[in-house]
């Protein structure tokens, strides 16, 4: 029988205030053990929570970006359990009434992954395990995060990745969070059931807990995926189960036990007030907003007339984008710019994160300065290859790159004397072309650059030469 | 009424134990709180929707660091602690296939 | 008694050093027999003292509170004193914070003399589950100050200190203030700060006073009342309490709803109905009302309270403070020993019982209801002050319980918590004072309850009773520092 992939993911992303959700502590990664904390975030007895008003900002701009409803009354709850990483055996959350709800977010096959909803709450500190030993750090303990929930509409791992790529980005778009997986500021679990092609009813389905990288996201669900399988192929059941991942066996196992049965007795935080939002406030929120990813794409694409590939490539990365942006201000070399990042900026960005970091010692105005140069055709495309390539050695600004010959620029008499110059002076060449050697042609335009110091424009030039053997 | 599973499930839930010998008056206790408790099902009243006791809305922080406590003053009341960590070791000679570790 | 205090000190009378060492003598005689402190801060008390003294030796102004020697009860947080709620688990604790309350009399040179006894994590009507051993009441030893702030009762009223402070939840400032004829006051919810207040149940929480008039309570009152940003349900008081302890009461109407007197000693119903004759002299009108929901107050009390026990008291696990089991593989077992160990038998029962109303499949049928009749409650109230202004009734239904009663029948020693728990549910002031004696010379106290942020006006009609009773159901115990 053929089966598909019924899948959800509920996505947790550490957001990026200055301080903590319940106290003025700083959220800043890492940091000796045990000194990002202050009596409310190691729940000392006696303190209570004082809640950050940027964290339900920044909720309610994730739910805007995610076409939510945002809730005009929202209120908090506690999420009872003990565990060692939980200095108050509750986890500050948000249950029957979260911030957002029924948001959604479209894929690149035209399908739409609706979102639950999306609540804030509190993370947790850091267990590490060692020869028997359980150390604890609350640094992490009271960092803000946002939690993700959608509807169970994936089909393939493959809308996953990209809804949480997609996720990925608007987020890093509206700035409230850096979502970096392999630091933990964005985590996924993972709802996995299987179904008969054709059937309506969901079957059963598993949890897979904390995932922290696309490969292992989809490496986990195809395991889990044919597990389930396997098992109703042979007439097993599925049970309904936490399940963790093992990245280096590369399969899930069951969390079962004893101490993860959990009842986690939901009630609302008595010491926190009602969260009310007006319609103002969440469309100020909203016109505050960044241009967000589909958008801008679609602008470069309709507006600038940059290719798909190209655009994609450009919006995928907030930094390059911003740069792209800022370079191209009031010019319209649009194509001269991308290329110019795609082909020779990138190429010195080998990884994804560095083109992610995007650190490199050309500065958006120098950009700007040489695509204006370049577009008023006082150099031409090589020399402003040459001159970006100078800057991004160098982190010299253009004015100090380019020489007065670079600049003087070559009207057309000039260079139809130097291209008559370089027919004279090559007759075997032109008469090799004459003969039907097409590539003789580039010994000639290769005279007039040199002649030129690269100032001739190529195309231009062999035009020219052409014309006049021609003759 | 509460029976013996019930009120071990509420002791995981608890994080108590409960030993043979407090068992059986534990469950006599319970037993007379909740029938206690459940006088609230012979109230007349339908109830009325209640909100919150403190009646605010919207009280919020501002994002603003303040420094942390020193680590030495944080792990200061702890039993236990290593390296900067608050730190749960074994101790004693119970049973060894413990699922935490 | 602080504003006698307060001119003594400031006209030189005495010197604040001497004050304290008076009554940290006084303790030292008699705190054996009370077990009214579990931990005397004699040598801080003598700091802040000195503090006080070279203050006015500079001819500086002082506040209201300083240089008075005063009690808070051992739930309340104070820095680098041991604070344990009177609880093995919290043995050896010493917070690294002050609560709220504390930071702002400490800068006001309060002079803290000691940590007073309490219930377990104020879970009891009796001091008696106290780690420490209940608190004695001091007009008579056989039987109990009350509790849960037995032990601040019992020290103000054996003249051990000037005042305290503790904290009410569903009666546990009131109960021991009438038991051992005080004056405690319950503020409105969210009018004092809880900061630093060792939570038992969230919703219900509030501290107060118990000193021995009702000018120390007003006094008390205006200093712990105030906005404060480390509590975000904390707004705090609406006026000054003591400028209007003098106000007229004329047109003053007094509500009396039968359903509090129900299951009420004669003895006290007595009492009371004198009480409000004291009132129609002063020209107040008795009026009847009707708070049927009172009926189904207790359990709903019981309810919510346990609920939010068992939530506040799982984060004692013995990894950052506290008393940690010895014998253990691994954090699990760790925890539940700890716990099991470290917990006596009154907070297990709320533990387990709060843990049972909020888990799934009994939810709706416990802890939902009682919400919502916790509604009907607020509800009842509104519409009773339609009618009346405060309502009268009895603080408790019986004068103190003698030592050794409460332990053996727990549902039976809830059912004594009826007068007091339905103005913690609701939220409201209430004030309670004493009106009388019962049978071996004990307490009687009346308790006035009003419209929430409405203290300066009850403590103003107590103030009234007070004065025209001339004092007389106040009663200087033998011994205690008397000036």
């Amino acid at each position: 029988m053929e089966y598909e992939l019924v899948m959800g993911l509920e996505t947790h992303i550490e957001l990026s205030t200055n301080t903590k959700i319940f106290c003025s502590c700083t959220t800043e990664f890492g940091g000796e053990p045990n000194t990002h904390c202050c009596p409310i975030c190691i729940g000392l007895p006696g303190t209570m929570p004082k809640l950050n008003r940027e964290v339900v900002k920044y909720a309610i701009m994730v739910g805007l970006a995610t076409n939510c409803d945002i809730a005009e009354i929202a209120k908090m709850d506690r999420k009872n359990y003990v565990y060692p990483d939980l200095p108050k055996a509750y986890q500050i959350s948000e249950y029957d009434m979260p911030i957002c709800e029924h948001g959604h977010i479209e894929l690149s096959n035209g399908r739409k992954i609706g979102l639950t909803r999306i609540h804030i709450e509190e993370d947790a500190g850091k267990l590490i395990h060692d020869r028997g030993q359980t150390f604890i750090d609350y640094n992490r303990g009271g960092v803000p995060l946002i939690e993700i929930v959608s509807e169970p509409d994936f089909r393939s791992v493959e809308e996953a990745i990209e809804y949480l790529e997609r996720l990925q980005l608007i987020v890093k778009y509206i700035g409230v969070s850096d979502c970096k997986m392999q630091e933990g500021s964005m985590r996924c679990d993972v709802n996995v059931s299987v179904r008969p092609v054709g059937v309506k009813e969901f079957g059963i389905r598993t949890e897979i807990k904390n995932m922290n990288s696309f490969t292992n996201i989809s490496r986990a669900v195809k395991y889990e995926m044919q597990r389930q399988i396997d098992l109703i192929e042979n007439g097993e059941k599925v049970v309904q189960e936490t399940r963790r991942f093992d990245d280096v066996l590369g399969v899930t196992e069951s969390m079962r036990g004893k101490e993860d049965a959990h009842d986690y007795r939901y009630f609302r935080e008595p010491d926190l007030v009602t969260i009310k939002t007006t319609k103002e406030e969440i469309n100020a929120i909203k016109d505050s907003l960044p241009e967000l990813p589909d958008k801008r794409l679609a602008r470069y694409i309709k507006d600038y007339g940059l290719s798909e590939v190209d655009a994609r490539l450009i919006v995928k990365y907030k930094r390059v984008a911003d740069f792209f942006e800022l370079s191209t201000k009031g010019l319209k070399s649009y194509k001269s710019c991308s290329n110019l990042i795609l082909s020779l900026i990138f190429s010195k960005l080998d990884s994804d994160s560095e083109k992610e970091e995007f650190n490199i010692k050309v500065t958006a105005e120098d950009m700007n300065e040489l695509l204006n140069l370049l577009e008023s055709g006082k150099i031409t495309n090589n020399i402003a290859k040459r001159a970006l390539e100078d800057m991004l050695n160098t982190g010299k600004n253009v004015k100090d790159i380019l020489s007065d010959d670079d600049l003087k620029g070559l009207d057309e008499n000039e260079l139809k004397s130097i291209c008559d110059q370089a027919v004279k002076s090559n007759p075997l060449a032109v008469k090799d072309y004459l003969a039907g050697k097409e590539k003789a042609v580039k010994a000639l335009i290769g005279f007039v650059m040199k002649t030129t110091k690269g100032r001739a424009d190529a195309r231009t030039a062999e035009k020219f030469i052409i014309d006049m053997i021609k003759k | 009424m509460v029976t013996k599973e019930e009120l071990m499930d509420l002791a995981t839930l608890s994080k108590l134990n409960i030993s043979d010998g407090e068992t059986e008056k534990l469950l006599k206790d319970m037993e007379e709180i909740i029938k206690f408790a459940d006088t609230i099902n012979s109230a007349s009243s339908e109830g009325v929707a209640f909100d919150n006791i403190n009646e605010l809305q919207n009280v919020y922080r501002e994002d603003d660091i303040i420094e942390s406590y020193p680590q030495s003053e944080i792990l200061n009341n702890a039993k236990t602690q290593e390296d900067g960590f608050f730190c749960i070791s074994n101790r004693g000679q119970g049973k060894k296939e413990d699922l935490a570790f | 008694m602080i504003s006698k205090i307060q001119k003594l000190l400031k006209t030189k009378q005495i010197k604040c050093c001497e004050l304290t060492e008076k009554y940290l003598t006084e303790i030292k005689n008699k705190n054996n027999d009370l077990t009214a402190y579990v931990n005397v801060t004699s040598e801080m008390a003598i700091d802040q003292a000195m503090a006080v003294d070279e203050k006015i030796a500079n001819g500086e102004d002082i506040d209201a509170l300083d240089g008075i020697p005063m009690t808070l009860k051992d739930n309340i947080s104070t820095k680098d004193v041991e604070t344990t709620c009177c609880s093995n688990i919290l043995k050896g604790y010493k917070p690294i914070y002050d609560a709220s309350v504390w930071t702002k009399l400490k800068n006001g040179g309060s002079v803290l003399l000691g940590k007073a006894n309490m219930d377990e994590f104020a879970m009891g009507s009796s001091c008696e589950t106290s780690c420490f051993g209940g608190a004695k009441n001091p007009h008579n030893y056989n039987h109990v100050a009350g509790g849960s702030s037995g032990g601040v009762a019992s020290a103000v009223g054996a003249g051990l200190a000037v005042y305290g402070l503790g904290s009410d939840t569903g009666g546990s400032i009131r109960q021991p203030a009438s038991f051992c004829g005080l004056v405690g006051l319950k503020p409105t919810y969210g009018s004092v700060s809880r900061y630093g207040l060792i939570a038992y149940a969230s919703s219900l929480d509030q501290i107060g006073p118990i000193a021995s008039s009702v000018e120390d309570a007003a006094i008390v009152y205006d200093e712990i009342a105030f906005k404060d940003s480390m509590d975000s349900t904390c707004r705090g008081k609406s006026e000054d309490t003591v400028s209007h302890l003098n106000d007229s009461i004329d047109n003053l109407k007094i509500g009396i709803a039968g359903e509090y007197f129900e299951s009420v000693d004669a003895e006290v119903n007595r009492s009371i109905k004198d009480a409000l004759k004291v009132y129609e002299n002063l020209g107040a009108k008795i009026v009847d009302i009707s708070l049927p929901s009172i009926g189904y107050a207790l359990p709903v009390y019981y309810i919510i309270a346990c609920a939010e026990a068992s939530s506040n008291l799982g984060r004692y696990d013995g990894i950052r403070y506290g008393f940690r089991a010895d014998d253990y593989q691994g954090f699990h077992e760790m925890i539940c020993k700890t716990r099991s160990e470290g917990f006596g038998e009154e907070v297990k029962r709320r533990i387990l019982l709060g843990t049972y109303v909020l888990s799934s499949g009994y939810y709706d049928a416990y802890y939902k209801k009682a919400q919502s009749l916790r509604g009907s409650i607020v509800y009842g109230f509104n519409k009773a002050f339609e009618n009346c202004d405060v309502i009268l009734a009895p603080t408790v239904p019986m004068t103190a319980f003698k030592c050794g009663v409460t332990s053996k029948d727990p549902v039976k020693t809830y059912q004594t918590d009826i007068c007091t728990v339905p103005v913690n549910i609701a939220g409201l002031p209430a004030v309670s004072i004493p009106c009388g004696f019962g049978k071996n010379d004990l307490p009687i106290g009346m308790q006035l309850i009003g419209p929430k942020f409405t203290e300066s006006k009850l403590l103003c009609i107590a103030n009234k009773f007070e004065q025209a009773t001339d004092r007389c159901f106040f009663k200087q115990v033998e011994g205690g520092v008397n000036l």
